[in-house]
């Protein structure tokens, strides 16, 4: 596991499955796509705009599961001190704020229609917003410092401390009298949504969780590089 | 035809909320990809000059 760790390691198997990956996201986001907006029936009380909720519940998936993924580098970064782990959440934090905003955005879409307002402050809604605001706090933090490796550090315990959001987010909708409905997929009872719009929903997510992977694996790419002319430029000023 | 693809762009009365929806999301995910790919080329072009730069300078007589 550990040689796995080192950046040029990790890369030379990542590589070769940026292809297959992007394969993989070409596919299913198209077949969700195609499902969700042709195949799949209008809901008996919402009509079309639960078509929204194809790129709504993914992308709101994605901001937590990217979330996760960057606490769990990062706490693996801090304890065994692999550079690795600092890379993929710095890497991974404009995605999973891009993913954040769609779902804030996509939410408001559905909700003007639906709830008659574009936003409320309730429990679901405002603990997203706050992950929102947690990731652009992060990427400000982890640039502002002229030591980048001290910058990923810092930057990594805010990562973790912001870590007690998920959890808030999940079950917000269970503790809280909340305009947001409660879940509806993962459940104890099981998914309570007709399997005609639950496939274009798994699969949009799976195609959205390959995208993620695919712009992670890019975005390393570029941060290796990046690493490499700071220390060879740092090479060249101590010469 | 033409009406058909009318009454599908108007999902119900519900188009102008549902297509800004799935724009907004292509447009942000597609720029993300684009960003991520030219910096991702643009360092890699980089640590390749100044590699070449560091041999050819180590080569000088």
């Amino acid at each position: 596991m550990h040689k796995y760790a080192n950046p040029n390691h990790f890369l030379r198997i990542a590589n070769p499955l940026l292809p297959w990956l992007s394969g993989v996201t070409i596919v299913c986001i198209g077949v969700a796509l195609y499902l969700g907006l042709f195949v799949s029936p209008p809901d008996y009380q919402q009509g079309d705009t639960v078509r929204i909720m194809y790129i709504h519940v993914p992308s709101a998936w994605m901001a937590m599961f990217v979330y996760g993924s960057m606490a769990i580098a990062s706490a693996t970064a801090l304890i065994w001190r692999h550079p690795l782990g600092h890379m993929i959440t710095k890497a991974s934090a404009p995605i999973g704020a891009c993913f954040t905003m769609i779902c804030l955005v996509t939410g408001s879409l559905w909700g003007k229609p639906m709830w008659g307002t574009w936003w409320q402050w309730d429990a679901r809604m405002t603990s997203v917003l706050i992950l929102f605001f947690i990731y652009i706090g992060y990427i400000a933090l982890v640039n502002a410092f002229d030591d980048s490796a001290r910058g990923q550090r810092t930057a990594s315990v805010l990562v973790l401390v912001g870590a007690v959001n998920l959890p808030i987010i999940k079950f917000s909708v269970e503790w809280w009298n909340t305009l947001h409905q409660p879940a509806s997929v993962v459940r104890f009872d099981g998914p309570a949504i007709h399997p005609s719009m639950l496939w274009p929903l798994l699969i949009m997510s799976l195609g959205f969780t390959t995208f993620y992977l695919v712009v992670l694996i890019l975005r390393l790419r570029g941060e290796l590089a990046a690493t490499k002319i700071r220390n060879l430029r740092l090479g060249q000023a101590d010469a | 035809m033409v009406d058909q693809i009318t009454e599908f762009l108007a999902m119900g009365g519900h188009g102008m909320f549902i297509w800004p929806a799935y724009i907004t999301a292509s447009v942000v995910l597609t720029g993300l990809l684009i960003v991520s790919i030219a910096n991702a080329r643009n360092q890699e072009r980089l640590l390749k000059q100044l590699r070449a730069a560091r041999r050819g300078a180590r080569n000088a007589p």
